[in-house]
């Protein structure tokens, strides 16, 4: 998986490419993580190309929710792939998690 | 790939159990590691594609097993030099894999009740998942202890 992240004024832009399970889980939280500690509390999550997500990535999005949330922030996912969005929808996270259609959409709710 | 004259014999005696000789196998060796599942991945993508698997069957089984493999590496670590079994066999209306291993006894299909989805975030335990997505995404899952070993058998219907 590459993840790329882009920050500024509170706001951080994470895209995320290819796999995210349990052999990069704790990576992608940690640098997700290390945004919300710099104060980038509004995270945005570009998962248009995102392919496979297990469980143990998930917990990395349930991770960082309740980060933004304790900071006084959000998290809101955009554009997930059909393998990601049936994740979502059998773990329940399409109900406590914000997604949206598009970027911009994701960037107004955030 | 590891062969050795022990390996040999297992392959030979479990081709042996096949009900046709026309339904294609494969088998992986994978160390005990969680790293491995990617080649995991990567090998029953190749087996779909090349026998025509259609649609999600191939991702579910691979999501089914990579949980199921995390589960047990992460609960009952077993030495990493430990090798994994995994055996691959297209039926005609069936994808089955089947995952051997020994050391601790480990059984996923009584392990945990399924988790409250509906929970609000705050509330959601992290982790307790990875046996309920195998579950929701295959159609059949069954575990049995033989000699020392855990057999898991994953079915997804095509």
């Amino acid at each position: 998986m590459t993840m790329t992240i882009e920050s500024q004024d509170g706001l951080a832009i994470v895209v995320l490419t290819g796999r995210l399970d349990s052999t990069n889980a704790a990576d992608t939280e940690a640098k997700i993580v290390a945004q919300i500690e710099a104060g980038h509390k509004r995270v945005v999550v570009d998962a248009s190309a995102l392919d496979y997500l297990s469980s143990a990535g998930l917990r990395v999005f349930l991770v960082v929710a309740k980060r933004v949330k304790a900071a006084g922030g959000g998290l809101v996912l955009h554009s997930l792939t059909n393998h990601v969005r049936e994740v979502f929808e059998i773990s329940g996270f399409i109900n406590v998690l914000t997604v949206c259609a598009n970027r911009d959409e994701a960037v107004a709710r955030v | 790939m590891i062969v050795s004259p022990e390996s040999g014999i297992r392959e030979s005696a479990s081709s042996l159990l096949l009900p046709d000789v026309m339904v294609p196998t494969e088998t992986l060796r994978l160390a005990s590691q969680i790293s491995e599942i990617r080649r995991l991945a990567l090998a029953v993508e190749k087996f779909a594609a090349r026998h025509g698997v259609q649609g999600n069957a191939a991702h579910h089984i691979i999501l089914a097993a990579d949980e199921l493999i995390t589960n047990a590496i992460e609960h009952n670590p077993p030495p990493p030099d430990l090798q994994m079994t995994v055996m691959l066999r297209l039926e005609r209306k069936r994808l089955i894999m089947e995952i051997s291993y020994q050391g601790t006894p480990f059984d996923p299909t009584v392990e945990t009740k399924a988790p409250e989805l509906d929970a609000p975030i705050e509330d959601r335990p992290i982790g307790g998942l990875g046996v309920h997505f195998a579950k929701t995404l295959l159609d059949g899952l069954s575990y049995v202890r033989r000699q020392g070993t855990n057999h898991l058998t994953l079915t997804k219907n095509l």
